[in-house]
């Protein structure tokens, strides 16, 4: 049997589905710019669970709005 | 509560529903397979609220298409209220199964239309599969969860579609912009450029030495020419020379001798010194003439042309002169060439590095820049150095040359005509005067012999003189001398200085004044000073081989000049060769490097072509993105001002991102650049997470399919959960675990199965349960353990009290026991039902259906044996419903 993390029972669907797209991510080709490949996947993220507002353009602003 | 239920569209479509359940605590239904018990649980779940098809996709999909209209009618409310639910699957299509679980149509209360969550207090409805293990229960479980996966995996994907369409103007607006790619292409372009003005600098250089080298080879072989004719001509010379001497020096001792017998016998010194006089001028004007008729030897036919035929002769002569240069143009093409190509040359190289040499001077098939257009010329010129002139060409052109002295003399010659009629006169005069004078003292025979012995002396000084000068023309001619340096000009050559400025007769006045203008303006060379120029050119010529840096500089035998010459020759041209060769190598690198430049400006202009459209795209006021150009102002950081601004900066026509260091392209490069990657971020991040759900989707399926195999005809056909590999599957087996262990925890569960343990554990990878009971012990039990008879049983009464706190949200509650055949073939039917009415009713819920199928004639006749209201029923609608339950089962 698989080692059961302490918070496990308290995670839901969707922080489990952030855990798998994490690990996938870390699967992919390095990119050449991590830190906002990182911001992205952040704001993507929320942005589909409706955690933000769903458009595009705001999406992009918030994205760019982080650019160093 | 009684339910009755009208499905006018479902029967033609093959769907059946049984019409009523009746208002009867505990109640026992019995009918054939097929007429619609089942299907009438699910739809009292569904108005309940709960998705009885959330494992069940296909079947539910079947359910959207063919039930229709469906009016549910439900009574036997403590407050008497009738409520109905008007459904109409076809109001189901394109919505999620949750979403219709939650509004499945309209509800009224006492004909009165209320929410679906006011009516859900009045009742509560849930079903019981009796052949669901707890297996099964779990891997239904996980099936629902992996449609809900499904479900948000197939929205991310809807969503992720719809961003692309959108996105799709911005990865066109910044396709392949990269700021380091603009940096990149810039210094291509400066190298490539600098690459191509070093290698031209080098051609220069080279054709320079090339044209060197060809000189050096050309003069060997004029040496090696000159040395094998040289020594003749001059020999001759000498010898003409010294017979023009010894003439000149007899006439002179004739005069003497003749002026001293004048002397002697004449009556007086008056006569002596007249006949010396005319002595000298007679010779002098002999002189003159024979100059006169020296220039214009070579025209001596034409002596007596008038004006009118010496127009002719020049119309003549320029007419051969076009023939000549047209014959010579055409056999020697190369030279004709070279003329073109130099005119071209001369001013591309005075151009320069100026930015027009890059335009484009001719299309051929393709453009031709001026940088390649002028490599290209001195290439040829290059090519065309080391043509030999044809003997052909060589003979036109000393003809033209030639020709065009003729036509010069022409000019002269009414001027020498008339210079050459006056000295003739001027002789007579002389001829006349001295013969009178020598004749005073003369017999007529002396006199003739006098006469004749003079006459010979001077045609011999003539042809001796004529010989010399020609020898002379030849020896200049060779050594590539002006003539006059012999001694050898005519009078045209001497830049038309006339002896008689105008063509006018001098005064008559002192015959030493007039004959100072006739004494010969220049003196051949003599002998000595010809074999002086001779030894001086070989001495030369000693000189250049020695230093010549081809030639060997201490050669143990020393060869003869010739040899030497014709070694320096053959080494000169094969140094011709090699610097051809060099030069040739040089084009080809050339070429290259064009090629590269091209390339680099055709990439360049390629990438500024696309920021200049990515920013007009971007602010195109028409633009689906115009607004929203100033919300990415921070992505174009570098440049100042407004993105409207830089777009109409870097777009004007006579500033389009010419300058190489122009910080503004660098800047929108930048921009776009961002903008790019963050549009490929976007896309890249929602198609993780749309994959995220798809894993998480597919590994639930594929376990749930491991836990309850009878649910294969409903799956996605995802993979097997062994599929899943690695840290994913690792996580989602421990998100899985947690996930049963929740539902295993439930309290009733716990106390009917697992000892009342406080917590509960799964494990998927051996499909045991694991727990600890309250005394501490640690108990391992596999799945497939709870499909016993008794653990089954124990099971349905976990689910039943599981149930109970449905009572707590409505008014009346039902709980129909669907598929428990099994329990009647393992006689623990009666158990079961006497549980349900001992503990359950009243407790648990108000009501409870038990659904049995009518298993054949025996079952059937027993009930109309037991129960004659069941046996009409089951006459009229092909099932029974009746209170409580038969002892026998």
């Amino acid at each position: 049997m698989t080692q059961k993390p302490p918070e496990s029972k308290s995670i839901g669907i969707e922080d489990l589905v952030d855990q798998i797209v994490a690990l996938q991510a870390q699967e992919e080709p390095p990119s050449s710019n991590a830190d906002l490949a990182g911001t992205t996947r952040i704001e993507v993220t929320r942005t589909l669970r409706g955690l933000e507002h769903g458009d595009l353009r705001d999406l992009i602003r918030r994205v760019a709005d982080t650019e160093k | 509560m009684r339910f009755q239920f009208d499905a006018p569209d479902a029967e033609s479509h093959g769907l059946r529903v049984i019409p009523e359940l009746p208002d009867i605590p505990l109640c026992r239904i019995e009918g054939r397979n097929g007429i619609g018990k089942t299907l009438a649980a699910r739809l009292l779940e569904l108005v309940s609220g709960f998705q009885p098809y959330a494992a069940l996709p296909h079947a539910w999909s079947s359910l959207v298409d063919n039930l229709g209209r469906l009016s549910i009618r439900i009574d036997g409310f403590d407050g008497g209220e009738v409520i109905t639910c008007e459904l109409n699957s076809s109001t189901w299509m394109g919505r999620s199964a949750a979403e219709c679980a939650l509004d499945p149509g309209k509800v009224f209360v006492d004909g009165v239309e209320t929410s679906w969550q006011t009516a859900r207090t009045y009742f509560q409805v849930r079903r019981i599969a009796g052949d669901e293990g707890l297996q099964e229960t779990l891997g239904r479980s996980l099936r629902e969860r992996s449609i809900e996966a499904n479900v948000r995996a197939t929205d991310i994907g809807g969503t992720l579609s719809k961003w692309s369409n959108d996105l799709r103007i911005l990865q066109e607006v910044a396709s392949e912009i990269d700021s380091a790619a603009l940096i990149e292409r810039r210094v291509a372009v400066v190298t490539a450029e600098k690459t191509v003005t070093e290698l031209q600098e080098v051609q220069a250089k080279q054709s320079a030495t090339v044209d060197s080298a060809a000189s050096i080879a050309r003069n060997y072989q004029n040496a090696l020419n000159v040395l094998d004719r040289l020594p003749d001509l001059v020999e001759q010379y000498v010898t003409h020379r010294n017979g023009l001497e010894v003439a000149s020096a007899s006439l002179a001792e004739e005069d003497k001798r003749l002026l001293s017998s004048a002397d002697a016998t004449a009556s007086g010194k008056e006569h002596a010194k007249e006949l010396a006089k005319w002595t000298r001028l007679l010779q002098l004007r002999l002189n003159a003439l024979d100059r006169a008729k020296y220039d214009i030897r070579w025209f001596t036919q034409l002596a007596d042309l008038g004006d009118e035929l010496a127009a002719q002769v020049r119309g003549s002569l320029q007419a051969r002169l076009a023939e000549i240069t047209s014959e010579i143009e055409l056999n020697y093409v190369a030279g004709t060439l070279r003329g073109a190509v130099t005119e071209l040359t001369d001013p591309l190289k005075r151009l320069g590095d100026r930015p027009v040499v890059g335009q484009v001077f001719a299309t051929i098939d393709r453009p031709v820049t001026g940088t390649e257009l002028r490599a290209a010329l001195v290439a040829r010129q290059v090519e065309l150095t080391g043509v030999p002139k044809p003997d052909q060409v060589a003979k036109l052109e000393r003809e033209r040359e030639l020709v065009r002295r003729r036509v010069n003399a022409i000019d002269y010659l009414p001027q020498l005509a008339h210079t050459q009629a006056r000295k003739q006169e001027l002789v007579d005069e002389a001829q006349t005067n001295w013969q009178a004078l020598i004749s005073r003292d003369l017999t007529d025979a002396d006199r003739t012999a006098v006469l004749e012995r003079l006459a010979d002396l001077r045609a011999t000084l003539t042809s001796e003189s004529s010989e010399s000068g020609r020898l002379g023309f030849e020896i200049a001619s060779l050594l590539n001398i002006d003539p006059k340096t012999l001694g050898i000009a005519t009078t045209v050559e001497r830049g038309g200085e006339s002896e008689l400025p105008d063509g006018e007769l001098p005064e008559e006045g002192d015959p030493d004044e007039e004959d100072a203008d006739l004494l010969p303006q220049l003196t051949l060379a003599t002998a000595e000073q010809v074999k002086a120029l001779e030894e001086k050119y070989v001495a030369d010529l000693a000189q250049t081989l020695a230093q010549d840096p081809r030639l060997p500089k201490s050669p143990s035998q020393k060869p003869d000049l010739p040899t030497l010459v014709q070694e320096a020759f053959e080494r000169a041209k094969d140094d011709e060769v090699t610097q051809r060769e060099l030069f040739d190598q040089t084009e080809k690198n050339l070429e290259t490097a064009d090629d590269a430049l091209r390339t680099a400006t055709e990439r360049l202009a390629s990438l500024r072509l696309s920021i200049r459209t990515g920013l007009t795209r971007l602010t195109d006021p028409d633009g689906a993105w115009s607004d929203w150009g100033d919300s990415f102002a921070k992505l174009f950081k570098e440049a100042p001002g407004s993105l409207a601004d830089l777009t109409q900066d870097l777009t004007k026509a006579d500033n389009a991102f010419d300058d190489e260091n122009d910080e503004r392209e660098l800047a929108a490069a930048a921009g776009l650049s961002r903008l790019g990657a963050i549009v490929h971020e976007i896309e890249e991040s929602a198609a993780l997470v749309r994959n995220g759900w798809t894993t998480v989707a597919g590994y639930l399926d594929a376990t749930s399919l491991v836990l309850a195999p009878r649910l294969s005809s409903t799956s996605s056909g995802g993979p097997a959960a062994s599929f899943f590999v690695s840290d994913s599957r690792r996580l989602l087996q421990q998100w899985t675990e947690a996930e049963l262990a929740t539902v295993l925890s439930a309290a009733a569960l716990r106390r009917g199965l697992f000892d009342d343990a406080s917590d509960v554990q799964i494990d998927l990878d051996d499909l045991a349960v694991l727990w600890r009971t309250s005394a501490g012990q640690r108990r391992r039990r596999p799945l497939e353990a709870f499909s016993s008879g008794e653990q089954v049983f124990a099971y349905t009464r976990a689910k039943l009290e599981q149930l109970g706190t449905m009572k707590d949200s409505a008014q009346r509650t039902a709980i129909v026991l669907d598929e428990f055949g099994a329990f009647v073939a393992r006689d623990r039917f009666g158990e079961l039902m006497r549980y349900v009415e001992q503990e359950a009713i009243g407790t648990i819920t108000d009501q409870i259906f038990v659904m049995l199928p009518l298993s054949g004639m025996s079952a059937a006749q027993n009930a109309v044996d037991e129960e004659p209201l069941a046996a009409a029923q089951l006459k009229e609608r092909g099932y029974f419903a009746v209170p409580g339950i038969t002892g026998g089962r």
